[in-house]
């Protein structure tokens, strides 16, 4: 009985680093620039695809793989940003929140679209797998600790990032208060770049896990964002320990709501707290101050 | 002011001399522009987003489906349809609006897909069977009452514009706290203006499933449906009297004809679109420069 | 600056595709030109679920019916009693885009401005379930290829034909529980279902067939498609060590099931996976799906029926029967309607189309025997639907293909049980 309860809390932690690392590429977005990226989910697919392609000409670890995504994503988020967002950016903030829900969701639109014809549509894992590690009566799956490593891994390096480095703290500064980082003289400009390079290269790696540990298909991208929103929505806008606390709590939830309730109304649970954390405190768990 | 009654009267003849098909579309494509001006009463002149219009138009088609099942004669339903819209509106109202701006967004939303999530689950709305009433052919009926709620609806924000009621509301979206402390009871009107942009979904949900004779909780309360009225009140201009119907107009037609042109692509041709909608008319269709131009002109010629 | 770069070349993208398009619009079919003009042609209306979510599984199924109708024509075209000759096919579609509310607006344009023949369902059961209210509304004779949910056939809907039998009998896995009864060494079942409609009216039969044959059902339990995470399920089933865990669900849930089960050891004697197909042998591996059974309309060595022109079509379309089984089960649904097409007495009368379907009693390609003839069933104000015989047979994954391993008149190989457990497979 112990032996399954705990089994069951540590999927769904494995389960909830996997949520909390799609969500935080959207958190660090959201937090500099107030773009909500509608395309975020579709990033994490574009991040699987090419983890999927590399895995048919070589088949090792697609850990293996962040290698070629980090770069590659980094410059692709900063395309995205100079080319699509820059423009719209500032605006009057009533504007630009309509203007980059209009040029996101057009942009989710046309990913997932093109994806569909170029690939056919069909849905796509990768078949790699490791052998699980197995402890008395508990069963953890390798890969899916691996993920929780990684995620661990990038939150303490985005950690170090933020709070010892120049542009690390101007990114705080410009997420926690806007006006104040701008009369201090921080470029805004450039800390956007930036936020929309590390998202992207974040979602990347999301996108990597998805593809080896579930499957990705073309038109996942939409509902995968809202899941991500519900996250940081949760932990609080623009904190990056409120989307890890986020995701492990929704991943939790939902593995020992599937337990005790039934697996049938795991999707309720994530939404029910969504609505419980909007009446009681809007700002979620970690909500900073001014980032509304 | 002139062109109002002549378009009318066109859309009233076009069933005998136009292909079902057209008549179905356009019935479609009203139900979404009732959908958006209704939006557009919080989305527009209250400045509150609120993405759980579907909300309304699928419990006004369970109720009525239900009602209907249960054995009320024929107009009941509808009327039941109306109330438990109306009545939803003011459920919603309570904990709700003590949400602003983005935070009420995501909250209605999320409260569209718990709908669906109910509608899916229970036995007494068919579950993901979805629920039948008893078939004939009514597309012209229904299509004739969707006419007139279209009218009704652009009429209500026309007398919005130029009304107390809606001038209390446009002073909430500019300055919440400070139009309480003139005396605005920020919560009633807030929750009359929901009830009011629920009444006319509810009956065009009630009127859809009058015409499918099927729904399934993802026709009514889908992403589709959620997603884009107000993707149409964006795209036309929000707040204006005409917006989310210009929007909506150019946004089918575009559609359409770029689905029967281009067999695969449409979706991702409808994006870019969307993208450069984003960039270049973000007030919407009806403020860019070009349009008030033509609309000018128009004016007056028409003089 | 940017902007305006951006704006020219997605402006330029859209009109150069635009372009580049126009041409491959979704145009009905064509008819072959024949020497002399005949006074009609026989016209079967459908849609396709080319665009959308179920577009992966059955985008094909309009370019099947092209080339079905295309080699009819080459053979003459089909007798229809009525005009005392043969007449051409031709065969009518439209895009439902996988939406039940697109695929009422087509059927109804296909019966009212198309005025076709005979109707062919759509794709999968939601926008089945939508489509069958516009035969009932306009009196024309559909045959439901794809429907295989019983509240389709319970509604009393006079002019809804289905082509396969429903899951009520004798069900989806019927033939499989035939095999685990012959053999008699498995006694206990578990069973998960995706949420979804065909996934779980196949479990709830299953249960039924699996209680029928004296097995002790152990384990139910039903998530939602979306499920990625099934840590909890598999705890419990570890628990109880099933010698069968039945996993009724389409390949996304599926396959993300059977990887957990894998990494997390849970090791039954038989893995069952209603859908075996393509998305879940590509996903999981030949490798890790060996041994698991599933059902099939379709092997290599298939060869009921006509067999052969539905090889020919699915070569010069370029499809492999095997990865499009449920696509290709518009074959099935051609053949009764061009069938009750030559039967009837009148082509424009539908009332003796409709009794034409009723009293046919044929040879089709379909499984388990091809024998196809219409079922009653449940009367509903004196009105009744029509259910098919057509329903698949059991296949077993072995050596990286698909092997009939039930009833044994088609059976390609012998069944393997039990499978070895994780740990020893390595």
């Amino acid at each position: 009985m112990l032996g399954e309860i705990t089994q069951v809390a540590i999927g769904g932690v494995l389960l909830g680093g996997i949520y909390a690392l799609a969500a935080l590429g959207l958190s660090v977005i959201f937090g500099v620039s107030k773009v909500l990226n509608a395309a975020h989910g579709d990033f994490i697919i574009l991040g699987g695809i090419t983890t999927y392609f590399f895995f048919n000409l070589l088949e090792v670890n697609p850990l293996v793989f962040a290698v070629i995504l980090i770069p590659v994503f980094l410059i692709g988020g900063f395309a995205f940003e100079r080319v699509l967002i820059r423009p719209i950016a500032d605006k009057p903030l009533d504007e630009m929140v309509r203007a980059s829900i209009l040029v996101t969701f057009g942009v989710s639109l046309a990913v997932s679209d093109l994806l569909a014809f170029t690939w056919g549509r069909d849905i796509i894992g990768v078949t790699y797998s490791m052998p699980s590690i197995s402890i008395a009566e508990v069963s953890v799956s390798t890969l899916r600790l691996l993920a929780l490593v990684v995620i661990v891994v990038v939150a303490v390096v985005l950690h170090g990032f933020f709070r010892k480095t120049y542009t690390g703290r101007a990114i705080r500064a410009v997420t926690e208060d806007r006006e104040a980082a701008l009369l201090i003289g921080t470029n805004i400009s450039k800390m956007r770049l930036l936020s929309f390079g590390i998202g992207s290269v974040l979602a990347a790696i999301a996108g990597l896990f998805f593809v080896t540990i579930f499957t990705i298909d073309p038109y996942m991208g939409i509902p995968l964002m809202l899941k991500c929103l519900t996250i940081i929505i949760l932990g609080g806008l623009g904190s990056l320990l409120g989307s890890l606390v986020g995701g492990l709590t929704i991943g939790f939830a939902e593995s020992i709501c599937s337990y005790y309730i039934g697996a049938h109304w795991s999707p309720a649970t994530a939404l029910f707290i969504l609505i419980l954390i909007l009446l009681i405190k809007p700002t979620g768990l970690f909500g900073v101050r001014g980032a509304k | 002011m002139l062109i109002l009654p002549v378009v009318i009267a066109v859309l009233v003849v076009l069933p005998y001399f136009v292909p079902h098909y057209i008549v179905a579309f356009l019935m479609l494509l009203f139900i979404y522009v009732i959908l958006a001006q209704s939006y557009d009463i919080l989305g527009g002149y209250m400045g509150y987003v609120n993405l759980g219009q579907s909300i309304f138009f699928g419990v006004g088609a369970y109720i009525f489906g239900i009602t209907l099942k249960m054995g009320f004669p024929v107009p009941l339903p509808f009327l039941f349809a109306l109330g438990a819209a109306a009545a939803m509106a003011v459920a919603i109202s309570f904990p709700f609006f003590r949400l602003r701006g983005f935070y009420f967004a995501i909250g209605t939303f999320a409260l569209a897909n718990l709908m669906f999530l109910i509608a899916y689950n229970l036995v007494i709305t068919g579950g993901p069977h979805g629920l039948f009433i008893e078939m004939a052919n009514r597309l012209t009926i229904s299509y004739y009452a969707i006419i007139c709620f279209l009218v009704i609806a652009i009429f209500i924000n026309y007398k919005l514009e130029r009304s107390k009621f809606g001038l209390a509301l446009k002073s909430i979206r500019e300055d919440e706290e400070v139009a309480q402390t003139f005396g605005i009871n920020a919560f009633r009107f807030k929750c009359k203006a929901l009830v009011l942009s629920s009444c006319l979904p509810g009956l065009a949900g009630a009127f859809y499933l009058w015409w499918t004779c099927y729904i399934s909780p993802e026709m009514v309360f889908g992403i589709d449906i959620t997603l884009i009225p107000p993707t149409m009140a964006f795209l036309g201009g929000t707040g204006l009297v005409a917006g989310p119907l210009v929007g909506g107009v150019v946004l089918m037609f575009v559609e359409e004809v770029l689905w029967t042109k281009m067999a695969y692509l449409h979706r991702a041709t409808l994006g870019f679109m969307l993208v450069l909608v984003g960039m270049f008319l973000v007030g919407g269709i009806m403020r860019s420069k070009r349009f008030i131009g033509i609309w000018g002109l128009l004016k007056k010629y028409v003089k | 600056m940017t902007k305006y770069v951006v704006a020219i070349v997605l402006v330029a993208i859209i009109v150069g595709a635009g372009g580049f398009y126009a041409g491959q619009t979704l145009a009905p079919g064509k008819i072959v030109e024949v020497e002399k003009k005949p006074p009609r042609t026989i016209k079967i209306g459908m849609t396709c679920a080319k665009t959308g979510g179920y577009g992966p599984m059955y985008w094909m199924t309009n370019e099947l019916s092209l080339e079905w109708a295309k080699i009819i024509n080459e053979q003459g075209g089909l007798y229809v009693k009525q005009y005392k000759q043969r007449l051409p096919v031709e065969i009518v579609w439209y895009d439902d885009k996988s939406d039940p509310a697109t695929t009422i607006k087509f059927y109804e344009k296909l019966v009212t401005e198309d005025k076709v023949d005979i109707l062919i369902g759509p794709n999968c059961s939601p926008p089945t379930f939508a489509a069958t209210t516009v035969p009932e509304k306009y009196g024309v004779p559909m045959i439901t290829q794809q429907a295989a949910s019983p509240s389709i056939f319970s509604r009393g809907l006079k002019w809804v034909v289905g082509c396969l039998a429903d899951s009520s009998y004798p069900g989806w896995s019927y033939e499989y529980f035939q095999m685990l009864k012959a053999e008699g060494k498995a006694k206990t079942i578990a069973f998960i279902s995706e949420d979804s409609l065909w996934a779980k009216d196949n479990y709830l039969n299953a249960v039924d067939l699996a209680k029928g044959i004296g097995m002790r059902v152990v384990y139910e339990e039903v998530a939602p498609v979306e499920t990625k995470d099934f840590t909890a399920v598999i705890t419990k089933m570890k628990a109880l060590d099933p010698d069968i865990v039945y996993i009724a669900s389409f390949p996304v849930f599926g396959s993300t099931f059977y990887k957990q089960a894998k990494e997390l050891r849970l090791s039954p004697r038989e893995f069952h996976v209603t859908w075996s197909g393509k998305g879940f042998f590509d996903v999981v591996g030949w490798k890790d799906a060996e041994y698991v059974t599933g059902e099939h309309y379709w092997v290599p060595d298939w060869k009921v029926g006509n067999y052969k022109m539905l090889k020919r079509i699915c070569d010069n379309i370029g499809i492999n029967a095997i990865e499009y089984a449920f696509g290709v089960i518009q074959f099935y649904g051609l053949e009764i309607a061009a069938a009750a097409i030559e039967a009837s007495e009148s082509l424009d009368d539908k009332q003796k189309l409709l009794d034409a379907i009723w009293g046919l009693h044929i040879m089709t390609t379909g499984s388990p025997d091809g024998v196809w003839y219409a079922r009653q069933g449940k009367v509903v104000d004196g009105k009744y639907s029509g259910i098919g015989t057509i329903n698949p047979f059991c296949v077993q994954i072995m050596k990286g293909t698909f092997n009939a391993v039930w009833p044994k008149s088609v059976a390609t190989a012998e069944h393997v049980y039990p499978m070895k457990p994780w740990a020893e497979r390595g």
